[in-house]
């Protein structure tokens, strides 16, 4: 099977409207095809395995769905809704960006060691930043046609490399700071070239044995936090620090900081115990977009709570389960403001925008919350193919009240 | 155990100076393992209860297992929380420290800045990972990190300052201000903070362009907290460049009140040199501000006020005085080595020695001529120079003293001291000694490291070795060398008799402006006073001899040639006391007692040479009183008789008659028989009667009527060495 027929049955596969039973047959087809044309290229392979990946995952997240259905609506379609993104193709494609023997240099400062990797796969004697670039360009354009992510993760990461877009033309800038310094930008060409043999992204230890700090920052750049990035091994760190969350790089301290700098601690009484929200989660997510999606849970909050005159109380807690990372926001005390037809019904603006804007391909979406007067449920919002479209979320009573209203984001790995 | 569990060596050892090397050197504590099969090897020794497990994030992302990495990483982090262990996570993609209970995350940079205080800590029982994450003094050095990302930030929101003075900006490889004005010249430290970084890069950056203004960060290196920037501002005032008095702007994250007990804090009391906030406000201020004049000629003065102490790390203050001494004597007296150069460069770079030659510059006035060196020595004497750091450079500057000028013979030991036992260093200090035939030792009081920690002065090696030389002879000449000032290590050195001391100058001393040149004469006039005494060396010999000869003999039953008792006791204790006499000093009241111990020898020789107890009589009566006469003991010959010349009274001339005299010989002639009989009658007449002359001038002189005598060196050495000779012929 040719390359190019291949890519024609992705853009069909990718389709928005096509269903899950149209997939599945489109999958059988491929197979189909590459046993038909009789050999093995192995990058083919390796994609249809992915797709192959991704079918399992959502089947296997269907069967082990927990909650029991409390009803049989009939579907309905919110056309405004984008097709369901499986949040385990998101990790997946960090996860193997940052192993990738090429595209790492671009999300780790450089050391000697790297630099024995770069020299060997640019096959030049000293560091080359023209051969360098190019070969990042060519794994990052590989990378992408073997993994699939969302649109801005991808855009995202193509302004860190080459500060363009999709289509070829030059971006503003990258990342919600709009940062114009990026691996292609003039200036750090330039300074390349004033530097020749040095990676502009030194780590610090090699740095001081080349006596050069690479390449400087020209005003710093500033970050929402406060903090500014004076070099490019900081920008380089800065991007990791979107996708990797880590001990070093923890979501508690992550959540700490954006609560101070939107002062949703100064309305807020927030509680984040170590026990139930631990430092030492390791995840790979779109860290811009998750904290976009909490903050809109809180400003959702906050905009509930302002007649009142007491401060609101937030537990937040992170819970690691198998193949999952769960978020959880309880707004303790309250209770949640619509039915339960109403919420399994009607997905209102507020969660509609958050899925499209926020979460969709990030993570998946539930409420686990004390309904007045029919108890407490657990809704999945947005965990699943069709949903909104040919079926309505399923509502599972829960056992115990569990004391307010608990937003959740799961964060999926792909299964081993 | 500490396990570094750490895939990139070439990062550990070129980026880092993480050599096999120098892990060796702390093997008892840490262990490296840089791939997954050794680490599979030895897991049972490495996940042990209480190890500390240094982890580089991304070990296993080049190995089979990848895909596990995250997972691996958590299952070590649980181990940790059961084993009550310590996980350490390091990377070069980690920017920031923490630390919750036992379990860490830093940049790989900092991990390898502070792995050896983190590794001695641990040694000595104190395991804290803040030393790993913060250094030494890690409760201010957090303070100070926290300090310094807070300031930076802001600097983000200033805006460039414009100037048209020339300036030079000073700033760190990391945490930095960026662009403070619109032009500048800059001037980046990395590591490079050592004393020899700082004055290479003054030399280099500081000497072409003269500048307005010179703008040091306060904070700057690996530990904030040594608030490296005072200690530049030092070595720029105290190092020769067109900027040494240039106005200096210290920019730092904290004020006053933290450098108070800063070594180098008092910088800031001199002129030109200023602290301010670590901001660009501040910075473009600083500049409007009017500039002082600051001329050459004031530095001695203000630089003097930084009244800086020998460095902590310094070797020890021994080292300091004696290098300090060696590059003044050397300058003074103009010698030249390869010693004295690397030392030149020492002084010229460390800044101690800096302060030192800032305060206290070597004018042309205060070096010596060759003509002012040249020695007058009393014979030829030999000297030999003990001293474990010769080879610094006092070699070369005795040889140019003594071998060039003076054309003495001269040898020095002591280059190997180092790699010998204390019991070797004397036992060839002292074979050096005699097989040389020293006449001279120029003798350091330590000779060893170790002698700096001792507490009993006895053992020190100088005093140690002195006695033995002492104990060897008395008369060998010992001058101690020495910078020590204290006054139980002088009170020792005269316990144990040295015969002069010359003190090696130190820091402090040379405020006197001459004292290199006074030192240097001293030890020149001390050379020749020495050399006066060389003969007691040849004296002691003798009496050593004659104990060795005398001493049996004093036994009746197992000698076959018996002495009498009296005669062995009195003649070893006469010889010795003439020779003990002048040890310390030699005077004429010194030399005339000494001489007539020596007469009091010759007497008892006499009654021991000549058979007094059996005067021959054959008859003869003289104004009617019996006369005899004598015989030598040994030979039987008769004594001789001595006429004493009428017209110059003293002087005896020899006759070919016998003598005759009553029971009792006069004194004149028993003692012009003995040492006539001693000699074989080789001696000149003129200066046999001269000997007998002086000695009787002595005991009849009459003090009131002014009468004089005098006894030179050249009498008493005459005199012992004919008592010598002739105890050992008669005897």
């Amino acid at each position: 099977m040719e390359k190019n027929k291949y890519d024609f049955i992705q853009e069909i596969f990718e389709q928005k409207n096509l269903t899950d039973s149209q997939r599945q047959k489109l999958f059988s087809l491929i197979k189909d095809e590459i046993k038909k044309d009789g050999f093995e290229i192995r990058n083919l392979d390796e994609r249809v395995k992915i797709l192959e990946m991704k079918l399992n995952v959502e089947t296997q997240l269907v069967k082990k769905d927990l909650y029991q259905e409390t009803a049989n609506k009939s579907p309905i379609i919110n056309n405004n809704l984008p097709k369901y993104y499986y949040p385990s193709s998101l990790y997946k494609y960090l996860f193997d960006y940052n192993q990738d023997p090429i595209l790492k240099s671009t999300c780790h400062e450089i050391d000697s060691d790297e630099l024995i990797n770069i020299l060997e796969y640019c096959e030049t004697k000293i560091y080359d930043y023209e051969k360098h670039l190019k070969k990042i360009i060519e794994a990052f354009k590989n990378h992408e046609e073997n993994h699939f992510a969302p649109t801005n993760v991808k855009s995202l990461i193509r302004g860190y490399i080459t500060g363009k877009d999709y289509h070829g033309k030059s971006i503003k800038g990258w990342s919600s700071n709009s940062f114009k310094t990026n691996w292609s930008c003039d200036t750090l060409k330039n300074w390349c070239l004033l530097n020749p043999g040095i990676p502009p992204n030194l780590d610090r230890g090699l740095g001081r044995k080349k006596k050069n700090t690479g390449y400087e920052i020209n005003p710093n750049l500033s970050l929402d936090t406060g903090e500014i990035i004076q070099k490019f091994s900081d920008l380089v760190l800065y991007f990791k620090h979107l996708f990797h969350i880590r001990s070093s790089n923890p979501l508690k301290k992550i959540i700490t900081s954006e609560n101070i700098a939107n002062k949703w601690d100064e309305v807020i009484e927030f509680q984040m115990e170590e026990n139930s929200f631990p430092y030492n989660i390791e995840f790979f997510t779109d860290v811009d977009k998750l904290i976009q999606a909490y903050n809109k849970i809180i400003e959702l909050i906050i905009e509930q709570e302002n007649r009142k005159e007491t401060k609101p109380k937030v537990k937040l807690t992170l819970t690691e389960k198998d193949g999952s990372l769960e978020l959880a926001i309880l707004h303790k005390g309250s209770v949640y403001g619509k039915s339960i037809i109403n919420t399994t019904e009607r997905l209102g603006t507020t969660y509609e925008n958050l899925i499209k804007k926020q979460i969709n391909g990030v993570c998946n979406f539930y409420i686990r919350a004390d309904f007045e007067n029919d108890g407490a449920y657990s809704i999945g919002i947005w965990n699943k193919q069709d949903l909104w479209k040919t079926k309505y979320p399923i509502a599972k009573r829960l056992e115990h009240e569990i004391g307010g209203v608990e937003h959740i984001f799961e964060f999926v790995k792909p299964q081993k | 155990m500490i396990y570094l569990i750490d895939d990139k060596k070439p990062r550990q050892e070129h980026d880092y100076n993480w050599t096999e090397e120098r892990f060796e050197q702390f093997k008892d504590v840490i262990t490296t393992i840089h791939t997954l099969e050794t680490l599979q090897e030895h897991r049972k020794e490495v996940f042990k209860e209480g190890n500390i497990i240094l982890y580089h994030e991304s070990f296993i992302d080049k190995t089979s297992i990848k895909a596990e990495a995250s997972e691996r990483r958590k299952a070590l982090d649980n181990f940790r929380k059961q084993n009550n262990s310590y996980l350490i996570i390091f990377s070069g993609s980690i920017n920031t420290r923490n630390v919750i209970d036992n379990f860490a995350n830093i940049p790989v940079s900092v991990l390898y800045s502070n792995l050896e205080i983190f590794i001695q800590k641990y040694r000595d029982r104190d395991l804290n990972l803040k030393y790993l994450l913060f250094g030494q003094n890690h409760v201010i050095e957090q303070e100070l990190s926290i300090i310094m990302n807070s300031e930076i930030n802001k600097t983000a929101q200033e805006n460039l300052n414009n100037t048209d003075k020339n300036i030079l900006f000073i700033r760190s490889d990391e945490n930095y201000i960026s662009q403070p004005f619109n032009k500048y010249d800059e001037l980046i430290f990395y590591d490079n903070i050592s004393d020899t970084d700082f004055t290479e890069a003054i030399l280099t950056s500081l000497d072409r362009d003269v500048y307005d203004n010179i703008f040091i960060p306060l904070c700057f290196g690996n530990t904030l907290s040594d608030f490296n920037g005072l200690r530049l501002a030092c070595h720029i005032r105290c190092t020769k460049s067109k900027n040494q008095t240039t106005r200096i702007f210290i920019y730092g994250i904290v004020g006053i009140d933290y450098l108070l007990q800063n070594e180098y804090f008092n910088i800031l009391k001199t002129k030109n040199t200023y602290l301010i906030p670590f901001s660009k406000k501040s910075i473009g201020e600083a500049v409007q501000i009017k500039q002082e004049t600051y001329n050459l000629e004031e530095l001695p003065i203000e630089i003097a006020k930084l009244k800086l102490d020998v460095p902590e790390d310094y070797e020890d203050n021994h080292s300091i005085a004696n290098e300090w001494a060696i590059y003044r004597w050397s300058k003074t007296i103009k010698a030249e080595d390869d010693a004295i150069e690397i030392l030149s460069h020492k002084i010229n770079s460390n800044l101690y020695f800096k302060y030192l030659t800032t305060i206290y510059p070597i004018s042309d006035s205060q070096r010596l001529k060759e003509s002012d060196m040249r020695l007058k020595m009393s014979g030829a004497p030999k000297v030999l120079y003990i001293d474990d750091e010769a080879e610094k450079g006092w070699y070369e500057i005795f040889c140019k003293i003594l071998v060039d000028l003076n054309n003495v013979d001269f040898y020095c030991i002591g280059d190997d001291f180092k790699n010998q036992t204390e019991e070797q260093i004397i036992d060839n200090s002292l074979n050096k000694v005699k097989e040389f035939n020293s006449d001279i030792v120029i003798l350091d009081f330590r000779l060893h490291h170790r002698d700096f920690a001792k507490s009993d002065i006895d053992s020190i090696l100088g005093i140690r070795v002195l006695k033995k030389i002492k104990k060897f002879n008395p008369g060998i000449q010992v001058i101690i060398f020495s910078a020590t000032n204290k006054i139980w290590n002088l009170q020792a050195l005269n316990k144990a008799e040295i015969d002069s001391f010359i003190f090696k100058e130190r820091p402090g001393s040379s405020l006197d402006f001459d004292v290199t040149k006074k030192s240097i004469k001293l030890l020149l006039s001390t050379l020749e006073e020495r050399s006066e005494f060389c003969f007691l060396k040849s004296f002691y010999e003798r009496f050593d001899q004659l104990q060795k000869e005398l001493l049996p003999r004093k036994n009746f039953k197992k000698t076959p040639n018996p002495l009498p008792k009296e005669f062995v006791d009195e003649t070893l204790k006469w010889f010795k006391l003439s020779i003990d006499h002048l040890k310390e000093k030699i005077d004429d009241s010194k030399k005339a007692a000494s001489f007539l111990f020596l007469f009091s020898v010759l007497e008892n020789l006499s009654t021991r040479t000549i058979d007094v107890d059996n005067p021959i009589d054959e008859g003869k009566l003289r104004n009617g009183k019996k006369i005899f006469k004598y015989e030598f003991r040994s030979t039987k010959n008769r004594l001789r008789n001595y006429i004493e010349d009428a017209n110059n009274l003293g002087f005896y001339r020899r006759t070919n008659s016998v003598l005759e005299c009553g029971r009792s010989i006069p004194w004149n002639l028993k003692i012009l028989n003995t040492l006539d009989f001693i000699t074989d009658e080789q001696i000149d007449e003129s200066l046999l009667s001269q000997i007998i002359k002086k000695r009787n001038d002595f005991i009849h002189s009459n003090i009131t009527t002014g009468d004089r005598f005098t006894i030179s060196n050249q009498d008493i050495i005459w005199l012992n060495e004919k008592i010598f000779n002739g105890l050992m012929k008669v005897i």
